[in-house]
């Protein structure tokens, strides 16, 4: 699966979901809800989502029902393409590998930059691998002189997917 | 299965006297040699435990060591040496 986004159940993820509605980036998706997770087996569907976190969950189950979606297990790949209200700009999509290790306990991961962090869903380890991708990348970035072998060549990748806004 | 726990991660970042930078939603450790940052790691922090099986990978050790680490046989002279042999500081 490549050139995913994810959509949430939660009101949090929802809104990472209506992002990516108004983004040109947006070609596959991959549903997530609590304990569930679906690929689609097209390209590109369009939905009619409710606001509400409860509605959109049963939302999103129907869809999937109607779509014959596939459930997905263990590890997933996808691509972080939208970094809704932080001050970059991605230049491209941002390979993430999310792998679920037992209940509870899910690890996000962006290998080419030894980037990864836990999450208790798969929502959750994806969105804190989007805080620690930023995070790294200012505190790399604002220390660039002092940076050993590796963290160097982490900085370097993470400039091929992101940049500063101006 | 064991697992690295957050007061782990905390126990590495003190014991190698890393820089607690706080982000969202969590911290981050960096790790210096020299005054050069060579390795970090995020932190979680909750009311919840969480797993922090992801440090090894990013401080260059494998599970073991890391619990050495956590745990004290591994000092943090025995940690920078480590990341010499792998040529993580030159």
């Amino acid at each position: 699966m490549n050139g995913n986004v994810a959509i949430y159940t939660s009101s949090a993820g929802s809104s990472v979901f209506r992002s990516s509605l108004a983004s040109s980036t947006w070609h596959q998706v991959l549903y997530l809800t609590p304990g569930q997770a679906y690929a689609l087996p097209t390209e590109l569907f369009w939905l009619d989502l409710p606001e509400d976190p409860i509605s959109l969950s049963v939302a999103v189950d129907e869809f999937a029902d109607a779509a014959e979606l596939i459930p997905l297990r263990g590890a997933i790949r996808t691509t972080i393409g939208l970094l809704p209200g932080e001050p970059y700009t991605l230049l491209r999509p941002i390979p993430v590998r999310i792998e679920q290790v037992e209940a509870g306990d899910f690890l996000a991961e962006f290998d080419e930059a030894n980037i990864a962090i836990s999450g208790e869903t798969y929502q959750e380890a994806f969105q804190n691998l989007i805080a620690e991708i930023l995070n790294a990348f200012e505190n790399f970035s604002t220390e660039e002189a002092s940076l050993g072998p590796e963290p160097t060549r982490h900085l370097k990748v993470l400039r091929n997917y992101l940049r500063p806004q101006r | 299965m064991r697992t690295l726990t957050s007061k782990e991660a905390e126990q590495i970042a003190a014991k190698l006297e890393a820089e607690i930078k706080e982000g969202r939603g969590h911290a981050r450790a960096l790790i210096r040699w020299q005054g050069r940052i060579v390795a970090s790691y995020g932190i979680r922090r909750g009311s919840r435990e969480t797993s922090h099986d992801y440090v090894p990978k990013q401080i260059f050790l494998t599970f073991r060591e890391t619990l050495d680490l956590a745990r004290c046989p591994l000092t943090k002279e025995g940690y920078f040496e480590i990341l010499r042999q792998r040529g993580k500081l030159a």
